[in-house]
């Protein structure tokens, strides 16, 4: 289980930054935007056991 | 010749009684001396009428229909309302009749994801939702409006026309024995989302709506789970939809769910359709058991609201006003809190004892909350029914994570209705005073509730029309300035009910009309306040100003804002 570190408002900052940065991004090129975004945070994260376990999280219960 | 439907309408839990049109003196060349009119007797007109006359102002009350709701419609009541209808004096069948609660669950993929118990302080008398049908709510509030006899309502009775000059307003009301003209000096417009006033002056909503279409099936049926919110986001039967259910009184269940896109509702109110999806919900719940459908509609979420809620002589209030999107609750709980806003402005102005200037902040201080309201409403909006395929993904990735994560599960709150602070209105004063406390209630909150025994709190004192002064007392009774301010209270231009609040009840004497004993401290603690605070408090609960110590000047000072005068 991951800490809870961003409070809801940010949380919910983010969700909203996102769903809109999707939309404003082609369709065919989401995936590249999102992988982009998920190696920016990683670098961003400097923790690769840390970076593990959100990988593990987001490739469960798709 | 308006012509509203005679027969009552068919209900399976519901008798719904016919109130007959009776002819007006209007239509024989007579006159109504109420300054008032409102239009619409849903939960809001009414309630706003009962709280006129409770300031003694006369109100016609018109009605198209013969009869009440058609359908359960708004269905959970807040705190907040519970307290707005206790303070009008009209809360007990409701608390007889409504189910009260608490908690709600959400669950994703047969998983419970995320559950929530809204808080519930002690010091409350109702807990934070009580469900009830509509037809109750307007049917209690017609029994309150018939005991006054200040609110003349006129059932079939239906507006046509609106004009105003700077003196009235005329409106054009056409009833089963022809149409006639009444003139008010106040209109306010109660008449719902598709509001014939706002219409008839071509006014528009800002804002905006979304696109999803949802169905509200209420079915009678024996599922023997408790009162609570369930949520089921995208089950199989409903892929990337969600579906709601909440337990109302005389073993009505209401459901609601998602359409999928581009599906009619026409199509989806068809018998067998509705009924399958009735069966996959009650399965769902693990409860497949007979039914039988009392009413179905279908609706869309909006957060619009007017810019401006006073035109002319004209007020709006409740639908006619905004329409908010039902998750949160947020239709009648929010008209309620416009009314309460509303009326004591309305009566104060319409009597003479208070500039014109009190009602726009009738309009800033609502429209504000309604501006927030859709800020706030959206959020769940956009979640509960994602408008892009951007907030879509979004919602398809935070479902996914909470089956396994605790950090996303904040994003599944369903951010109820709640009581609004006037923090910033014009007729808050003595910021510093108010800055001075240290926590307590502050200037713009509503009033918070404080239980004193069994069955017995704070609120349930706090009766009469007018401002409330709270006086806090130590044991030898106001003394000094507080006491001084009291005497002054009496003779301020409007009707201020005077309040002391301290631990020997008999010390208080006659300088106070309603005296609460607080022997052990707890409302001076919730209130923040030293012997000689006091708290100046609108009709409608909301504090205005307040001073660790309080003088009579200071008390003059701050009533002339509260009614719309010079700032301080």
């Amino acid at each position: 289980m991951m800490p809870k570190i961003l409070s809801t408002a940010e949380l919910e900052q983010v969700y909203d930054l996102f769903a809109e940065t999707i939309d404003a991004t082609p369709e065919g090129m989401r995936p590249l935007m999102l992988t982009k975004l998920a190696l920016a945070l990683a670098n961003l994260v400097g923790d690769p056991a840390k970076i593990q376990a959100a990988v593990a999280a987001a490739a469960r219960d798709l | 010749m308006h012509l509203p439907e005679a027969q009552p309408r068919s209900s399976i839990f519901y008798d719904y009684r016919i109130h007959p049109f009776r002819r007006p003196p209007e239509l024989d060349g007579g006159r109504s001396a109420a300054p008032v009119v409102i239009v619409g007797a849903g939960p809001i007109g009414m309630l706003t009428a009962i709280e006129l006359a409770r300031f003694g102002v006369r109100s016609v009350l018109l009605e198209q229909e013969l009869q009440v709701s058609h359908g359960s419609r708004a269905i959970v009541l807040t705190r907040r309302s519970m307290e707005i209808l206790q303070h009008a004096g009209v809360a007990a069948p409701f608390e007889a009749k409504g189910l009260q609660w608490s908690s709600g669950r959400s669950f994703f993929r047969g998983h419970q994801v995320y559950s929530m118990v809204m808080p519930h302080d002690d010091d409350d008398r109702f807990l934070p939702g009580l469900n009830i049908q509509q037809q109750y709510i307007e049917e209690y509030l017609v029994d309150a409006v018939a005991r006054s006899s200040l609110i003349d309502l006129r059932w079939g009775s239906k507006v046509t026309a609106i004009t105003q000059d700077a003196a009235a307003v005329t409106l054009r009301v056409d009833t089963p024995e022809g149409d006639y003209d009444l003139v008010a000096d106040w209109v306010v417009a109660a008449d719902g989302g598709r509001s014939t006033i706002r219409k008839l002056m071509n006014l528009k909503m800002e804002g905006r709506s979304y696109a999803g279409n949802f169905v509200i099936a209420d079915i009678k049926a024996d599922i023997g789970l408790p009162t609570e919110r369930l949520c089921f986001f995208e089950p199989d039967w409903n892929p990337g939809n969600n579906v709601l259910v909440h337990r109302q009184p005389d073993g009505i269940w209401r459901i609601d769910f998602r359409l999928p896109d581009g599906e009619s509702s026409e199509d989806a109110l068809r018998p067998e359709k509705l009924g399958e999806r009735i069966d996959h919900v009650l399965g769902m719940l693990g409860r497949k058991v007979p039914w039988q459908l009392d009413w179905a509609t279908v609706y869309s979420a909006n957060t619009l609201t007017l810019p401006d809620y006073l035109s002319g002589r004209v007020l709006f209030t409740g639908d006619a006003a905004h329409l908010l999107p039902i998750f949160g609750v947020r239709g009648a709980n929010t008209g309620f809190q416009d009314g309460s806003n509303l009326a004591w402005k309305l009566a104060l102005v319409a009597k003479g004892d208070a500039p014109k200037a009190l009602l726009d902040s009738y309009s800033l201080e609502r429209v504000q909350a309604a501006r927030e309201i859709c800020d706030e409403g959206g959020k769940s909006t956009r979640f509960m029914t994602p408008p892009t395929a951007g907030y879509r993904l979004m919602r398809d990735a935070v479902l996914s994570l909470s089956l396994s994560e605790e950090f996303p599960k904040d994003l599944l709150h369903w951010r109820t209705s709640r009581a609004h602070t006037y923090a910033h209105s014009p007729l808050n004063s003595f910021a510093a005073e108010d800055a001075a406390f240290d926590g307590g209630v502050g200037c713009g909150d509503p009033l918070r509730n404080v239980r004193l025994g069994a069955d017995d709190y704070l609120f349930d004192h706090l009766t009469g029309a007018g401002f409330l002064l709270l006086g806090f007392a130590g044991a030898a009774g106001p003394g000094g300035d507080l006491r001084d301010a009291l005497q002054a209270a009496v003779g301020a231009p409007v009707r201020v009910v005077r309040v002391v609040i301290g631990p020997q009840a008999d010390a208080a004497d006659a300088l106070a009309d309603i005296v609460v004993a607080d022997p052990d401290g707890r409302i001076a603690r919730k209130y923040a306040a030293p012997d000689g605070a006091a708290y100046l408090v609108r009709p409608d609960q909301h504090v205005c100003a307040r001073w660790r110590h309080l003088t009579a000047a200071h008390l003059a000072q701050a009533l002339t804002v509260a009614l719309g005068g010079a700032a301080s």
